[in-house]
């Protein structure tokens, strides 16, 4: 009973996530189309962290939702774990990458 | 019928079209977007990576080149891509404020309109960004 109630409250914590980094993807997604397309001499600082901003947020929101829509399907406790675990590590894993791409952008030579 | 595909095709299914009316087909969209803007953004994180990186010769760079800026370095089927990718996110973003303010509380008995409003919005919204940016996209031609 305690652990089904841990679930349960794990998912409305990740469902006001979900709600959360939405609204802040409405944000920095405006700013992050305006500053890459159409205000090329924005300070660079404040245009990263936008962008390390998005990078992180965007994967969190895209991956939850990935994970919501496959658990939709009716998972058992072990393929739940297994589909969360790959989640995160695929995310951690473009975290990682999408920093390496934005390294010039953040440390111009 | 399979039984792999009932919750699908089956007549008492939600997701059968002939059950199936506007929120549902809103809900589905947002889903089908989400799958596909998830895509969008690993390919979108790698054409910077590798763009950011400098790779200047061959069709690779080419393609990454038109990936980095739309507006001004790309082709018109790189913009295309682009365009397509733009009146997704909007869908998906106002929509998803709608929800929002549905989960909220607000706008459950309208959520019918509410849904065509911001529909409106999510194509006024591209259309001020495609607006801003062709100014740009005639230069770079």
């Amino acid at each position: 009973m305690r652990v089904a109630q841990l679930g349960a409250w794990r998912s409305v914590f990740l469902w006001l996530l979900q709600r959360i980094s939405a609204a802040l993807l409405v944000v920095l997604l405006g700013l992050h189309i305006w500053a890459s397309n159409f205000a090329t001499d924005w300070a660079s600082l404040l245009r990263a962290g936008v962008d390390i901003s998005l990078l992180a947020v965007a994967l969190f929101h895209g991956l939850n939702g990935v994970r919501t829509i496959v658990l939709d399907f009716g998972l058992g406790v072990q393929a739940r774990r297994f589909v969360s675990v790959s989640l995160w590590m695929l995310g951690f894993a473009a975290f990682l990458f999408g920093m390496y791409g934005l390294w010039p952008l953040l440390f111009p030579s | 019928m399979g039984n792999k595909t009932r919750w699908l095709l089956d007549r008492s299914s939600d997701l059968n079209p002939r059950n199936m009316r506007l929120g549902m087909y809103a809900w589905v969209m947002q889903r089908l977007s989400g799958v596909y803007l998830v895509f969008f953004l690993l390919a979108h994180i790698t054409a910077i990576a590798q763009a950011n990186f400098g790779v200047t010769k061959g069709l690779q760079a080419t393609i990454l080149d038109a990936l980095r800026n739309s507006f001004t370095a790309g082709g018109l089927s790189t913009t295309l891509f682009d365009l397509i990718a733009l009146g997704i996110i909007a869908f998906h973003g106002l929509n998803g404020i709608r929800i929002v303010f549905l989960d909220l509380g607000f706008g459950v008995r309208a959520h019918r309109l509410s849904f065509w409003l911001f529909m409106a919005m999510a194509i006024a919204v591209s259309g001020y960004v495609i607006m801003l940016g062709l100014p740009m996209l005639a230069k770079a031609t």
